[in-house]
This record gives structure tokens, C-alpha cells and sequence, in this order.
């Protein structure tokens, strides 16, 4: 995200979480926040919970966000970057509460009776770990009815018009594919890719675990590999940093009902 | 190729949960907004930096960035840190923890250092590289913490340890690990157990004195790299292998080992500006002196020579630190009746009033400088005495030394900041303390060996620091501290050489305990010349390793 981005996407959370912005530019936002949003972001837990118990209305806080540490300050704030722990607490609170949906594709014409193929959409990461460690981004929709699957799916959505309910005259399919047994095809279709990386990390790391046993080996006596406790500890510890495994995490998605 | 493929289930069992219960569904801008920081959070390259994007306002120089690299991408995130004093060990490991945080490798780390750099680590920690790391406080729950920094002793102690050990912890870091070096200690014992996948041990004298000591570190972040340690003392001993001339051994340790020198940074440094102050004894202090000095003399005495040594140094400094001994002979010492009078002698006469002549001297340059300075000695009784002498004549001085709790400590150094001008130090206190807006330093006395002198002066002279730095060593005319100066420091031109290249030198003697060596020749020489033919040896030989040193290639890059 660059630095135009990341602005706008603060903006955009605030302004879908109905707060108010105060005041301006394009190095701050001075934002009323919401009740809500000064529950999930200020913590003051301690604060609400007084007032609930004597049943007053609290006042939520403003909050103002800098976005360039170099320019003045009208208002006391913070500094907020990609990194910062108020960007990393946003996008917690986002990803909880933006992971599940269903939505409608609106037909571009008062076209009567659309009919809409169900579709299971999930996004989501592959984690690669040896001792060292990365990720594959994933966003893959399957068709409930006839079982096509498309990555990069949620690109394709992205241009549609949404609703969350049936728009008049559409009527949904039922899916012959139930989305739990859809869910098991992604599964397959997902470890076939992760397997098709390129893991040549995995048999690296797979190579010096040996050599690390072996130094292990020789750095003990007979003796000492069989009643040591360190030595144990030692296996343990290199098969920690070194073993190869594959993790995939859904983490995003939904039920589409498309044209 | 087969490899373990394992689901995180947490998403769906919501999902279908929410199909069977008609919602509740997100709406659409939030959808968007997730699928956003999913997508741009998630790590997908696999040689790069990723911690970098996240750290703008960090001022990382390329000798960091590139030590983080080497050591996650050839060392695996097991190694020894060990730039010289003043490069920033702390940014390099603490840009390793955040890189492995990042791609999912590190949740739990945990973070031994000296009682006094705790909370400057939870700070770095905190404000650089946005780590929500803690210090443990009362009844420390060890398995709820992700990220503690804590003292050595702080976790060794009962319940912390036990706990501790149970805990599997994904990188282990420890500060000033030099001190780990003997393998029969508690210490050692304790690091041995713990469980970890990475291992970051950072020291500025990775080699101070003997070869087994890299072999004992090495044996903590890999064992067997170096072999075993019967074989690898065995052959080390019996061919008399030597850490310079033994390029396998070099280039075993060079894979575990990162060393930047200052010379080799692209960093411009500020100068260091020496000034050796030979101070006059006044006519108590000079009698106090040629007292302890004849002590050695007479027959009826049997003290041990080193012992009188101490005093003699201490004399040096102030009559209080010789006072303070004196105290703890007599309720400690065996000492025959003729003993016992000169004892009581020279307290009588430590206890005339006096002016001590490196006070006054201090408080002429602190009166001149109108400027933060330090102050270091070597004794506690100095210290207070100091304190005292300052407040005499109103100027308030900060004492900070190795036994104050964590917190002391801290506030301490704020008020050496922001209200005192004058902090006085004895040496355990002021390991990795960093003062770069002090400027002045004064040694009020020397310490024997060359490399804790180094670590005194970095405490200033480090990264960050704007100004040039004034160095005062102050030494007593016609005494031990004054040959010191002279035939040790002056002569290894420790204060002239280029920053840090001292320390590399000293590196390489592994067998040399310069403290004891200098005593043992100050203790027992039977005449001037032959202290002068036994110093001389010592400074030779450092001269010597100086020069081939500008000569070779350095060992570690």
C-alpha cells in the first residue's frame, strides 16, 4: 500500500463505521468516532463498562490520525503508518468483522426473471515454514452448480453490482454442490498449488536439519545421547526450526450469487 | 515430494455456523476493506525485508540491514552479534525478531539482558519496531507473554525458571552474552535448557580472553559446530592452535558470527579528543600513599603484595575506597598484632582532613565545560565520596551503579537528562546504557585492562552521537596509576588508534588476562627496570598483533 492508498483506506474504515470527520487534509484526518468504534479501538474498557452499569451514555473520544510525521499538527494525534499499531489494530478489527458475507449480483437491466448461480468464494493464505517463513495469497470462487473453479476471483467481482438482498425479479438457483463438500474441492485443488511452489527452500532447510543432527551427534558421547535431556531438547528445538509444513487458512469469503 | 499439509479450520466452522443461522453477514465495504489488509498483509516474498515497508520512521543504516539479511538467510537466525561497541546490535536484533514475527515464525521470543537495559529494550522494542514486548512485574505469568525482556537473574530465580523451561519459546535473545562464556555456571546451565528454534547472542568482545570462551558461546547457539568439547580442547591444546593463525577455525566461527567494525560503516564519526591529566598528590593524599608504599617493606608484615596493590590503587582515588578495604580487612583478615598497629595507623591517617586533588580537578573541568559529563570509577566509596563533594559545592550528581533495581536505574538516567549535570558511575552500572547526549567523560581512575575502557568510552562515543567527544583520564603522579598510564595506555596508543580498532587487536589474545598480568608485575618486580622489561613485553606484543593487524586481511566481514 502506498502511502495515497493507505490514507484513503483509513478514511474509507472510518467513513463505513459511520464516524464523522472533523477536519482535513491530505496529511490528517480529525475523526468523532463512533461509540462503536471507541470500543474497538481506544481501549477503555473500563470507561463503558461504568457507564453501562449506572446507565448514562458515555461520549466517545476524536481521534486524529498524522500521516506524515513532518508537517504541523493542528490537533493533538498520532502518527499512523502502514506498520504502525493503529494500522495493524485496524485491519484486526477489519478482518473480523469483514470475513463473512453474502451478497447479490444486481442484474445490469430491469431484465425480468435472472436466475443466479450460487457460488462459494474464499480468500485466504498458504503459509510456507522452515526456518524460514512465507506466504501465498489465494481468492478462489468455485460454482455450486456445475463445480468450475477460478482463481483470482475476487478480481472478477469487483466490477459487479452487489446488494445484500435478492433484487426484485432475480431468483438464486440451489446449489447442487453442498458448500461444505465445495469447501473439500478448494481444499484438494489448494494443495496441489502449494505443493506446486517452488520449495527448494523446504529441501534446503530439509538438508541442513541433517547436518545439524549430525554436529549434534558428534557433540554428545553414546552415553550422553542416551540419557541427556539436553540432547533431547536439541532434536526437538531443530525439528522446530527446520521441518517443513504447509498451513492453509481460510480467512475471507463467502456465499455470491452471480449472473 | 511428500510434506505435512495441515487446515485452519477457525474460518469455515463460522461460516457454516452463519449458513445455518441466516447471518449475520458482513457488508460490502467492510468486506472490501478486509480483503485489502488480508491481501497486503500477507507475506509473500521470500528474500526480502519485509519488515523494512513497516518500519519508515527507523533509521537503519546498510550494515544492519545487511547483517539482518545474512543471519536469517545463511545463519537461520542463529548467531553471535557482535559489531563493535556503539553499532547497534540492539536495531539489528530487534529487525530480525520483527521480520520473523512477520512471517509467522516468531509469536513467542524471549529476551535476557542486564537488569539495567530492560526497560530500554522494552522501550526500542515498543516505539522502533512496534513489539509489544514487557518486562516481567510482580508474579510474571510466563506463558501469557509473548515477548519478555528480562534480567538473567529475574528469570533464573524459583518460580520464574521452573516456568520458563516448561515454555517454548521460538527465539531467544541475550544481550551481552559474553558473559555466558564459562559453562559451569548457573547462567550458562539455565540458557543451555531453554527451548528455541532461533538464537541471537550479542556481545561487543566476542573473544576476550581464552579460545575455549567462543567455543563455550558457539556450543550454546549450535552444538557440535566447533566439534565437541573434549576433541575440540584436545586438538586445540596439542597443536597448539591459535584463533590467528588457524584459518579453519576462523572460518567455522565466521559462520555463526557477524562483526562490523566502525572503520567499515560508510558512517562519519564524530573525534575523540584524549586528554591524560597527570594530577599532584596533595601532602596528606602523597603520604597516605608512601605509607601503603612502605608497608610492602618492612619484614614483620606479611601482607600479600596484590593486596597491597589494591590499596595502593585505591589510594589513588579517593581515602574513602582505601578506608572502605581497610574496614573489611579488619573484620575479615587473620592479622598478627604488629599488622593490626599499621592498620590502625593509616586509618589514623585517612582520617586527617584532607583535599583530594582529582576532585578538585573534576570540578574544575565539569566548572568549565558547563556540559553533561560523566564520571567513572572504579570504587563505590569514590563514588559516594564524589556525590557528597559535588553537592558541597552545589552541583547535583546522578550515582548509578550495577546494584540499583531496573527502575532506579531509569529514573536515574532521566534525571541525568533533564535536571542533573553530572553522573557518576562505577563500571557494572553502565553496560549498554547509551548517554550519546552526554559529551565529557572523566576516568576519574583507570581501570587495568584495555577493553573495559573501550566499553566506558561507548557508552558516549556511539551512533547518534552529533559532537565530538572529550575524553579526561585522570592519573597521580608517581604511582602505579600513573606507570599505567604511561607504560600501558600511552604506549598501545589505545587512546589514538582509530575507534574500535582496540578492541579488535585485544581480540586476539586469547591467552592474556591483562588485569592479572599487570598486577602480578606491579606486585612482584624487585626493581623499576624489571616492572619497566615485564610491561614492556605486554605492549609489545599488542603493538605487534596493531601492526600485522593493518597488514591482514580482517578475519570477519
Amino acid at each position: 500500500m502506498n502511502n495515497v492508498i493507505f490514507h484513503n483506506y483509513i478514511r474509507q474504515f472510518f467513513l463505513a463505521h459511520h464516524c464523522q470527520i472533523l477536519d482535513e487534509n491530505n496529511t490528517f484526518l480529525h475523526i468523532q468516532l463512533t461509540v462503536e468504534m471507541d470500543k474497538a479501538l481506544m481501549n477503555r474498557p473500563f470507561y463503558w463498562h461504568y457507564l453501562e452499569k449506572i446507565g448514562e451514555k458515555g461520549q466517545p473520544l476524536t481521534l486524529t490520525l498524522y500521516f506524515d510525521r513532518n508537517t504541523p499538527q493542528p490537533y493533538k494525534g498520532e502518527y499512523i503508518h502502514f506498520g504502525s499499531p493503529r494500522a495493524q489494530q485496524i485491519f484486526r478489527y477489519v478482518k473480523q468483522s469483514g470475513a463473512w458475507i453474502r451478497l447479490y449480483e444486481e442484474p445490469s437491466q430491469k431484465n425480468p426473471q435472472t436466475s443466479l448461480y450460487p457460488w462459494l468464494h474464499v480468500n485466504g493464505k498458504i503459509l510456507f515454514q522452515c526456518d524460514i517463513g512465507w506466504e501465498k495469497f489465494f481468492s478462489i470462487g468455485l460454482n455450486l452448480i456445475n463445480g468450475q473453479m477460478r482463481n483470482h476471483f475476487y478480481d472478477e467481482l469487483h466490477n459487479k453490482k452487489m446488494s445484500k438482498k435478492i433484487p426484485d425479479y432475480s431468483f438464486t438457483l440451489s446449489p447442487l454442490i453442498t458448500p461444505k463438500s465445495g469447501l473439500k474441492r478448494i481444499k484438494e485443488v489448494l494443495k496441489t498449488i502449494a505443493l506446486g511452489e517452488d520449495l527448494t527452500s523446504f529441501e534446503k532447510a530439509k538438508i541442513r536439519w541433517k547436518e545439524d543432527i549430525a554436529l549434534l551427534w558428534h557433540f554428545y558421547t553414546e552415553e550422553e545421547r542416551k540419557t541427556n535431556s539436553l540432547y533431547q531438547k536439541e532434536m526437538v528445538d531443530l525439528q522446530n526450526l527446520y521441518e517443513p509444513k504447509i498451513q492453509i487458512c481460510f480467512l475471507h469469503g463467502g456465499i455470491f450469487y452471480l449472473q | 515430494m511428500n510434506y505435512s499439509i495441515t487446515f485452519d479450520t477457525t474460518w469455515e466452522d463460522t461460516f457454516f455456523h452463519k449458513l445455518e443461522n441466516d447471518g449475520p453477514w458482513s457488508d460490502i465495504l467492510t468486506f472490501q476493506l478486509a480483503y485489502e489488509a488480508i491481501k497486503n498483509t500477507s507475506v509473500q516474498e521470500k528474500n526480502t525485508l519485509v519488515s523494512i515497508k513497516h518500519l519508515p520512521h527507523l533509521q537503519i543504516y546498510p550494515h544492519q540491514l545487511a547483517t539482518a539479511k545474512q543471519v536469517i538467510e545463511d545463519m537461520h537466525g542463529k548467531a553471535i552479534l557482535a559489531d563493535e561497541v556503539g553499532l547497534g546490535k540492539t536495531i539489528e536484533a530487534g529487525l530480525i525478531l520483527k521480520e520473523y514475527m512477520m512471517r509467522g515464525r516468531v509469536s513467542k521470543a524471549l529476551i535476557l539482558v542486564p537488569a539495567s537495559l530492560v526497560s530500554q529494550w522494552v522501550i526500542e522494542l515498543n516505539q522502533k519496531f512496534f513489539i509489544p514486548a514487557v518486562a516481567p512485574k510482580k508474579n510474571p505469568d510466563w506463558g501469557l507473554w509473548d515477548i519478555v525482556v528480562s534480567s538473567l537473574d529475574t528469570a533464573k530465580r524459583s518460580p520464574n525458571q521452573e516456568m520458563i523451561l516448561e515454555q517454548n519459546y521460538d527465539l531467544i535473545i541475550i544481550d551481552e552474552a559474553h558473559k555466558l562464556k564459562n559453562p559451569k555456571t548457573k547462567n550458562y546451565e539455565f540458557v543451555q535448557k531453554l527451548h528455541k528454534k532461533y538464537c541471537l547472542l550479542l556481545t561487543a568482545t566476542p573473544i576476550q580472553n581464552k579460545i575455549e570462551e567462543i567455543y563455550h558461546l558457539i556450543s550454546l547457539l549450535k552444538p557440535g559446530h566447533l566439534g565437541s568439547s573434549t576433541t575440540f580442547i584436545q586438538n586445540f591444546r596439542a597443536n597448539k592452535r591459535c584463533f590467528t593463525n588457524d584459518a579453519q577455525l576462523q572460518a567455522l566461527v565466521k559462520r555463526v558470527m557477524v562483526r562490523n567494525r566502525r572503520q567499515d560503516t560508510e558512517i562519519q564519526w564524530t573525534k575523540r579528543k584524549i586528554h591524560n591529566e597527570i594530577i599532584v598528590f596533595s601532602q596528606e593524599e602523597r603520604e597516605v600513599y608512601t605509607y601503603i608504599q612502605n608497608m610492602k617493606h618492612s619484614p614483620k608484615l606479611h601482607f600479600n603484595p596484590l593486596s597491597l596493590l589494591t590499596l595502593e590503587r585505591e589510594a589513588c582515588s579517593s581515602k574513602e575506597a582505601v578506608y572502605m578495604t581497610l574496614q573489611k580487612w579488619i573484620k575479615t583478615k587473620e592479622m598478627n598484632s604488629d599488622e593490626t598497629k599499621i592498620i590502625e595507623q593509616l586509618i589514623h591517617l585517612l582520617q586527617r582532613k584532607s583535599v583530594n586533588m582529582k576532585a578538585e580537578k573534576a570540578l574544575e573541568i565539569i566548572r568549565k565545560t558547563n556540559d553533561k559529563v560523566i564520571i567513572f570509577t572504579g570504587y563505590q566509596a569514590t563514588q559516594y565520596y564524589l556525590q557528597w563533594f559535588f553537592q558541597q559545592h552545589h552541583l547535583s550528581a546522578i550515582p548509578f551503579r550495577g546494584g540499583f533495581k531496573r527502575g532506579k536505574k531509569d529514573w536515574m538516567k532521566e534525571l541525568f537528562q533533564t535536571k542533573a549535570q553530572i553522573l557518576i558511575a562505577t563500571e557494572a552500572g553502565s553496560e549498554g546504557m547509551n548517554l550519546q547526549f552526554c559529551h565529557v567523560l572523566i576516568n576519574f581512575d583507570l581501570p587495568w585492562n584495555p577493553m573495559r575502557l573501550e566499553q566506558r568510552i561507548g557508552r558516549i562515543h556511539r551512533l547518534g552521537q552529533k559532537k565530538d567527544v572529550h575524553i579526561y583520564n585522570f592519573a597521580t603522579q608517581h604511582t602505579v596509576e600513573e606507570k599505567i598510564l604511561q607504560l600501558l595506555y600511552e604506549k598501545i596508543e589505545v587512546f589514538k588508534r582509530v575507534v574500535g580498532e582496540l578492541d579488535e587487536i585485544l581480540a586476539r589474545f586469547e591467552g592474556i588476562n591483562f588485569e592479572a598480568y599487570l598486577s602480578d608485575a606491579l606486585a612482584h618486580s624487585n626493581s623499576e627496570q624489571e616492572l619497566d622489561v615485564k610491561i614492556n613485553i605486554l605492549t609489545e606484543i599488542i603493538n605487534d598483533e596493531g601492526t600485522q593487524h593493518q597488514h591482514e586481511q580482517r578475519y570477519f566481514s
